[in-house]
């Protein structure tokens, strides 16, 4: 059990240490995230007022990650790792922290920074009652947030596995420009031409898919299948960017 | 300390960057491992650390297999890396109390090894401010937190000034002796290490050329060696030595004379000091250093 408690204390440690370094262009993005979300939930608590925001700001949140994946490329290439696991930190804690650090604490960030505001400012927009099951492309606040988690979870997944790939971290910011821009803009673009495109989006926007679904001409599936597509991804790519992390260090 | 039994470390199919490598290196000694760039100096390293899993062979340190016994071992080893690879955004301060941490070190510690390695007044200071002497400083201090057993420093005077290389040289010879902690030092710059090593593992193109004490190294290879003499009557000892052919060159210091040999003729004169230590002329007689470059030339040779 102490044993545990030093190995968890241990991945926590390098955690705050790399968040010491890589928080600041997340700090700002989600301090700003949430000051928007405040003002325009206790003025304007209506969901349609909220979605092209959520929009607005997703655009940005690739981006933002894309420069804590780039210090992990650099502390790869640069062999800095060599330095904290002599220190004591084994392979998997090592690639814990920097897994937390890149995936689950901006997400959680995300997810804080937008819902406390709406929640001290305008509660009932959250507390509303949904269903993804049944109502599956209900554009409720909630069902939003699952999905649009489940979309920068997609998104970050990806980017670290071709970052970790690749060991470049330019190719780290293209994925992050192709998959909060080119990408959903090209597949809409041939959704004009065939509806049927649109199921693309599944795989890595599950977030505009939930909005083309909204259309009445659009051929419509469960929203509920476009998170467990998408989030199926995500958990394919986090464990194969363990994988390679680990390849990484004992080479 | 560290053993290293037939190991090979093959990169890819073709990249052998160690064949058959085999040697020692016993706890306590100030070593070198010596070759030119490109030998197998670092990957040796990564092996001693756990971060390499060698291809064959085996690999012991403080009698634990290292790619098994990863944490155990690296708990006991410090370690500079050639490069400084230092995060050069943070300050000195943060980094070395993160290294602390990991290592379960009180701050206390810490800010000792600063004082020891002469970077205390630059604790609030990033890392990308300092001068290459002072990062290597602070490499060294990170790798003393913890009070390792065996310090491992992979080229710690790499691109930098002569005067720093002194310093740093100066440094490790006198942490080394203050510590007594083991100190192998890798690497390509024979001339700067021979006057603090006193063990040598010589590496090239991945095998062991040959490794042990400098002296007796020196004796078997026919070497010039320089010998250290503490006696009363410097001058006139060393007026009587200047007269033997094999005697090349003498030294006088304040407390002794340091005497440069003919190698092969090494048995004769150590009979003649242990006959004037007997008469109550001379203190003692050990050995100071050979030439690296002359051995290394000699082992170049024979391989």
């Amino acid at each position: 059990m102490q044993g545990l408690r030093q190995r968890v204390s241990r991945i926590l440690i390098h955690l705050d240490f790399i968040l010491s370094k890589v928080i600041k262009p997340l700090a700002i993005y989600l301090a700003f995230l949430s000051l928007l979300y405040a003002a325009i939930a206790y003025y304007l608590p209506t969901t349609w007022v909220i979605l092209p925001l959520l929009f607005l700001m997703l655009l940005f949140f690739p981006l933002t990650i894309a420069f804590a994946i780039e210090g992990l490329i650099d502390e790869i290439v640069s062999g800095r790792t060599e330095l904290y696991l002599v220190a004591g930190l084994t392979r998997t804690q090592y690639v814990t922290a920097w897994i937390m650090a890149i995936i689950l604490f901006p997400i959680v960030g995300f997810i804080l920074s937008t819902t406390i505001p709406i929640l001290i400012t305008a509660p009932d927009i959250i507390i509303q009652n949904i269903n993804l099951i049944t109502e599956p492309v209900r554009m409720s606040v909630l069902g939003l947030f699952v999905t649009l988690i489940t979309q920068l979870y997609n998104n970050t997944a990806i980017m670290v596995f071709v970052g970790l790939a690749s060991r470049r971290k330019g190719i780290v910011f293209l994925m992050a420009i192709i998959l909060s821009f080119i990408l959903p803009l090209a597949v809409s673009i041939m959704t004009a031409f065939n509806p049927y495109i649109v199921h693309l989006l599944m795989f890595t926007s599950p977030l505009y898919y939930a909005t083309w679904s909204a259309l009445p001409q659009i051929p419509k599936a469960p929203l509920w299948i476009a998170i467990v597509f998408s989030f199926t991804i995500a958990m394919i790519f986090t464990i194969q960017s363990i994988v390679l992390a680990k390849k990484a260090l004992e080479a | 300390m560290i053993i290293f039994n037939n190991v090979s470390k093959v990169f890819g199919e073709s990249v052998r960057a160690l064949d058959n490598a085999s040697f020692e290196i016993p706890s306590g000694v100030l070593a070198g491992l010596l070759g030119p760039n490109g030998s197998g100096k670092t990957t040796s390293f990564k092996l001693v650390l756990g971060l390499l899993k060698p291809s064959s062979g085996r690999v012991e340190v403080f009698g634990l297999d290292p790619w098994v016994s990863e944490v155990e071992v690296r708990r006991r080893v410090g370690f500079l890396p050639e490069k400084p690879v230092y995060p050069m955004d943070v300050s000195v301060e943060r980094f070395l109390i993160h290294i602390a941490k990991l290592r379960r070190v009180s701050k206390q510690e810490v800010y000792r090894i600063t004082k020891l390695v002469n970077i205390a007044h630059l604790l609030d200071k990033k890392i990308s401010a300092l001068s290459r002497g002072f990062i290597q400083r602070v490499g060294i201090a990170q790798a003393l937190i913890g009070e390792p057993d065996l310090l491992l420093l992979d080229e710690p005077t790499a691109n930098l000034d002569p005067l720093a290389r002194v310093e740093i040289l100066n440094l490790v010879k006198a942490l080394q002796k203050d510590l007594g902690v083991t100190v192998v030092i890798a690497t390509h710059i024979l001339p700067e290490l021979q006057p603090i090593v006193e063990y040598v593992v010589f590496i090239s193109r991945g095998r062991i050329t040959d490794y042990g004490y400098l002296e007796d190294l020196s004796r078997k290879y026919l070497v010039e060696t320089t010998y250290k003499i503490r006696c009363f009557g410097i001058r006139r000892l060393a007026k009587i030595l200047i007269d033997y052919d094999f005697v090349k060159a003498i030294e006088v210091t304040d407390t002794g004379i340091n005497v440069r040999i003919d190698a092969r003729y090494v048995d004769e004169f150590l009979k003649i000091m242990e006959d004037a230590r007997r008469a109550g002329y001379v203190f003692s007689v050990s050995h100071l250093t050979s030439s690296l470059g002359d051995l290394y030339a000699r082992l170049a040779s024979k391989s």
